[in-house]
Order: structure tokens, then C-alpha cells, then sequence
């Protein structure tokens, strides 16, 4: 669906490259995660592929055709959801979704079921300006997929949401996922990308320092150890024990034939200690 | 197939830009702005209401194209709705084009208002109308660009006051030189030269001088207004 090669671009005016050489490619029907830092390169990467930004080196084959050759029916295909939400103050959440999807060829269809879905639909016919951050968000979310396109570009989708809300748009996605639809979207969230991306791609200064499925990443770079706790002579004990054949490990025997276990831990890392690794640096 | 799906979008664009503009409040501060213009054609001597009403009608939608348009651009840019639109199928073109239509439609009706209301002689329908559109789209184009390479509305404000005299003060030399019909190569004079000549007569060769002069500017900063509207206001970022 999309296929991103030597990109390279430096906004103008700037000494500095902002994207210095990204490839990666993402398959119709997965949901790709840009994972990494303030100042990394995501949302410049995305308003590439939109085509929002001009002039880059490398190529962006984008549903089978260069991204500089295609002409508006593009946005016919995509929906976009910035990091920001971008809406008519002075207009209703209803008068907002009409106006802006009348300009699709394929009109949006079930804009109250929509509303519905996001909790909105007591708010309908409220003011925009009236509305949280919160509620902005879920608004310009729904305003990016109502007019059921094919890619979807979410930067920072969960942004400024309560976990209810963003459990919502987390439900949708992975419901968009099932349709068929291509997502690439971008967070500095470690649970987001992780319950959500087939793969992730890190991008620190420009480059990508790896891309895998989270689970991959969490599990070659973490140790293959367990931790067992459990209760010993009315005292919490924890015992670290490698993977490989627990079930002949003595000491594991010991403690499931005589002990209460409380809990047990395999030590893959988190994708944030990943980061680190690989980085040299923190995600946030 | 592709014009008629452009023409559909710019008629939602226009549906669109009207319900933002009545909701900004910019069509109430209109109507207060024509009632001041009333009151003070009201208050003047019959002769010289015989020349400020072709004054009036020239200044209306020059200054509703160029400070109206900063208005509403700025709002939209604050409000990140010229972002949201950019990743729609609606064009730059259509987009602009609903906003030429837009400020248009207000300055022919509230032209049409105040020329109904005040009690003047024989006015050329036909050449008010077509005045007041090619003025209102040049003034209008001219705020288009000004605002594209405007930050904030302060600096808009700031980067008018040259425009405004450049376009305005040649306007003075039809005091002085009232028949010389080369002064209508100047766009801002062949608009003033078409409106006064509807209330107070002119030649079908002056008249189809200004016309030609200003449509040729006006396609001219059409094309010019697109480009600076990408570079500025969507490839620029933000
Ligand atoms: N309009 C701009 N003009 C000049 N440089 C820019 C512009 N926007 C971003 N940059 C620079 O490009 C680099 C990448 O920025 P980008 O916004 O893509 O980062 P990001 O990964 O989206 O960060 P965040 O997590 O804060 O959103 C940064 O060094 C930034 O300073
Ligand atoms: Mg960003």
C-alpha cells in the first residue's frame, strides 16, 4: 500500500535534514506504528506521504503510484487525523462533519451512528468551541474516517484522552483494521503501539533504528528469564529462573509442589527499554 | 465529469463559507457598515450625494475584498480549517473561487441595497453589476496575497496600509484628469471609471476598456493568488 524509500527532506530555510534516509513499507490492512521522540521526524514523515510537504528525495509509492504523481482524487482515498484537532469553532459537531464530508464524492453516510460511537451524541448540536480537548479529539478522529477511506494517517490519536476514551478510539482502529483499512499511525505511547501495531518502526533524528512487531522487539532484546513469587513460610520470596526448561528446573519444581505462588513474570522488555537500547535515549 | 464534480464542490464550498461568515458575525457587521453608508448618503446635499454614492459603491467591496478576506482567513488559518481542507478533494482553485463568490454576492446586494434606497437618477444596471464584481474580485485577490504572507492579522493590517495607497490615491487623478481614458490601465481607476460611469454615464468604448483591464488583471492575480496560497498557507506548514 505504501512503500517509502531513501526518504530524505529538509524543510526550507533549515540547515538541518529533518528526515535524513527512511525506508519501510506497510501492507494493505496492517496498522503501522511511528514510534520515537519530540523532534524525530513522525509527523514530518506523514505530511510527506500525504503530501503536505514538497520536494523530498527518495520515492513514495503510495497505493501503486508515485505520491508526487497523484492529483486531488488522492484525498478521495485517505483520512487524516492531525495532532491537533482542526475544526469550525462556531459550528456544531453535526455541522462540522456535513460541511467538510460534503466534499467527498462518496458523502458520508452514517454521521449520527459516528457520533454515537464516540460518545458525542449528546454534544451534537453544540458549539465546537464549547467542546474539551478531549472531546475535540474524538470529534476530528471521527472526521477523519466518515468518508470511509482506504489509508488512514492518525498522528498522536489518543492524545488528551482519558483511558475510556481512548479504550474508543483504540476499538475503532483495530475495528478499521479488521475492514481491510491501512492505518499509519504515529505516538510516543509504548501501550498504544503496543496493543495496536502490527509492526512499529523507531525513528530517532531522521533514521529508523528498527522495525518489528512489538512482541519480536520485546522479546530479543529482553532477557529469556522468569520471575516466580511466591509465598514461603508466611514470607514473599521471588527466585529469577531462565526459560529454558523450567519445567525441569529443580528449584521451580520445589516451589510448585510446596509453595503458594502469588505471581509469575517473563522478562521480555518493554518497548521502551528497546528504545533506550537501541537509541541511547528515552521516548519521552 | 471532473467540471461538474469541481462545480459541485464549489457550490458546497459557497453553502460553507456563507454559514462560517453568518456565524463570525462578519454578515451583521456588513449590515451595519451598509446602514452607516445610508445614514451618511441621507445626510448629504442632493449633488453630492450624486457623487458620494458612485464613491461609496467603489469603496464598498474594495474594502470588503481586502480587509474582509484578511478576516476570514486568518480565522480559518487560527481554527486550522484551510488545514483540514487541504487534505480534502476540495481545490485551492474551488476553495478560492467560493471565497471571490462569497464577498462578491454581499457587495452586488448590498450595492443593489443602498443604490434602491438613495434616490439617484438613471443608473446602467448593467455596468453597476459588472463593476462591482470585477472590483470586488480584484480587491479581494489583492487581500488573498496580502494575507498569505501574513503571520497574524496585526501584520496584515500593517502590509495593507502600502496597498491601499498604491491602489487608492491614483484614484485622485480622475479629479484632475477626468477624460483621459489611458488612466483606466491602472486597475484600481478603471474600477472607480465603471462604477461612477454607471450612475453618471460613459462611453461603451471606456466602459469595455476598464472591463478588459480588469479582467485580465483579475485572471492574472488569480493564478498568482493560488500559487502564494499553497506556498504560504499549506506547503509552508505550520
Ligand atoms: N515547519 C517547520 N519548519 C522547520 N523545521 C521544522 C518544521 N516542522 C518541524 N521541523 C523540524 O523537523 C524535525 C522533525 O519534526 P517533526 O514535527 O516531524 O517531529 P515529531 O516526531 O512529529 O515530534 P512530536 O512528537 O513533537 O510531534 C524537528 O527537528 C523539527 O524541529
Ligand atoms: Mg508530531
Amino acid at each position: 500500500m505504501i512503500n517509502v524509500r531513501n526518504l530524505q527532506f529538509s524543510y526550507p530555510k533549515s540547515s538541518k535534514e529533518a528526515i535524513k534516509d527512511l525506508s519501510f513499507s506497510i501492507a494493505k490492512g496492517e496498522v503501522f506504528g511511528f514510534l520515537g521522540p519530540s523532534g524525530a521526524g513522525k509527523t514530518t514523515t506523514q505530511r510527506l506521504i500525504i503530501g503536505l510537504l514538497r520536494g523530498y528525495g527518495g520515492s513514495i509509492e503510495i497505493m501503486g503510484k508515485e505520491r508526487s504523481m497523484w492529483d486531488y482524487n488522492f484525498y478521495e482515498k485517505i483520512g487524516v487525523a492531525f495532532d491537533f484537532p482542526n475544526l469550525y469553532k462556531k459550528l456544531t459537531a453535526r455541522e462540522n462533519l456535513k460541511l467538510i464530508g460534503s466534499y467527498y464524492r462518496s458523502a458520508p453516510k452514517d454521521i449520527e451512528g459516528l457520533l454515537v460511537r464516540v460518545g458525542l451524541e449528546g454534544e451534537r448540536n453544540k458549539k465546537v468551541e464549547d467542546y474539551s480537548k478531549g472531546m475535540k479529539m474524538r470529534l476530528n478522529f471521527i472526521r477523519a474516517i466518515m468518508h470511509d477511506p482506504d489509508i488512514l494517517f492518525f498522528d498522536e490519536p489518543t492524545s488528551g484522552l482519558d483511558p475510556v476514551n481512548a479504550k474508543i478510539i483504540k476499538d475503532i482502529i483495530v475495528e478499521l483494521k479488521n475492514n481491510g483499512k491501512t492505518i499509519f499511525l504515529t505516538t510516543h505511547h509504548m501501550d498504544v503501539a503496543e496493543q495496536l501495531c502490527d509492526r512499529v518502526a523507531f525513528i530517532n533524528e531522521g533514521l529508523i533504528s528498527a522495525i518489528d512487531r512489538p512482541k519480536n522487539l520485546m522479546v530479543q532484546y529482553g532477557k529469556p528469564m522468569v520471575t516466580v513469587e511466591f509465598e514461603k513460610f508466611g514470607e514473599v520470596q521471588s527466585e529469577k529462573l531462565p526459560l529454558e526448561n523450567l519445567k525441569d528446573n529443580p528449584i521451580f519444581e520445589d516451589i510448585l509442589r510446596n509453595h503458594r505462588i502469588l505471581t509469575i513474570h517473563s522478562q521480555e522488555a518493554t518497548l521502551e527499554e528497546v528504545f533506550i537500547l537501541l537509541n541511547g535515549r528515552a521516548l519521552i | 465529469m471532473n467540471d461538474r464534480q469541481s462545480l459541485i464542490r464549489i457550490r458546497k464550498a459557497l453553502f460553507s463559507d456563507m454559514l462560517f461568515q453568518f456565524k463570525q458575525g462578519f454578515y451583521f457587521i456588513y449590515l451595519l457598515i451598509s446602514f452607516i453608508y445610508l445614514l451618511i448618503l441621507g445626510q448629504l446635499p442632493f449633488d453630492f450625494a450624486d457623487i458620494a454614492l458612485p464613491i461609496i459603491v467603489f469603496s464598498d467591496p474594495s474594502v470588503l475584498g481586502l480587509f474582509f478576506i484578511g478576516g476570514i482567513l486568518m480565522l480559518e488559518k487560527d481554527q486550522g480549517i484551510i488545514q483540514t481542507l487541504s487534505v480534502t478533494p476540495l481545490k485551492t482553485k474551488e476553495y478560492l473561487i467560493s471565497k471571490l463568490i462569497s464577498l462578491c454576492l454581499i457587495s452586488v446586494l448590498a450595492v443593489l441595497l443602498i443604490t434602491a434606497l438613495s434616490d439617484i437618477g438613471s443608473v446602467n444596471y448593467l455596468f453597476l453589476i459588472v463593476g462591482v464584481i470585477l472590483t470586488s474580485v480584484f480587491f479581494t485577490l489583492i487581500g488573498i496575497m496580502i494575507t498569505t504572507k501574513s503571520r497574524h492579522l496585526n501584520a496584515f493590517f500593517v502590509k495593507m496600509i502600502p496597498w491601499m495607497i498604491i491602489l487608492v490615491l491614483p484614484c485622485v487623478l480622475l479629479v484632475f484628469f477626468p477624460k483621459e481614458w489611458f488612466l483606466s490601465v491602472y486597475p484600481s481607476i478603471a474600477s472607480l471609471k465603471l462604477v461612477y460611469g454607471a450612475y453618471h454615464g460613459i462611453s461603451f468604448a471606456e466602459a469595455s476598456l476598464s472591463v478588459t483591464v480588469l479582467i485580465i488583471s483579475n485572471l492574472f492575480l488569480f493564478k498568482k493568488a493560488i500559487i502564494m496560497f499553497e506556498k504560504h498557507m499549506i506547503y509552508g506548514g505550520l
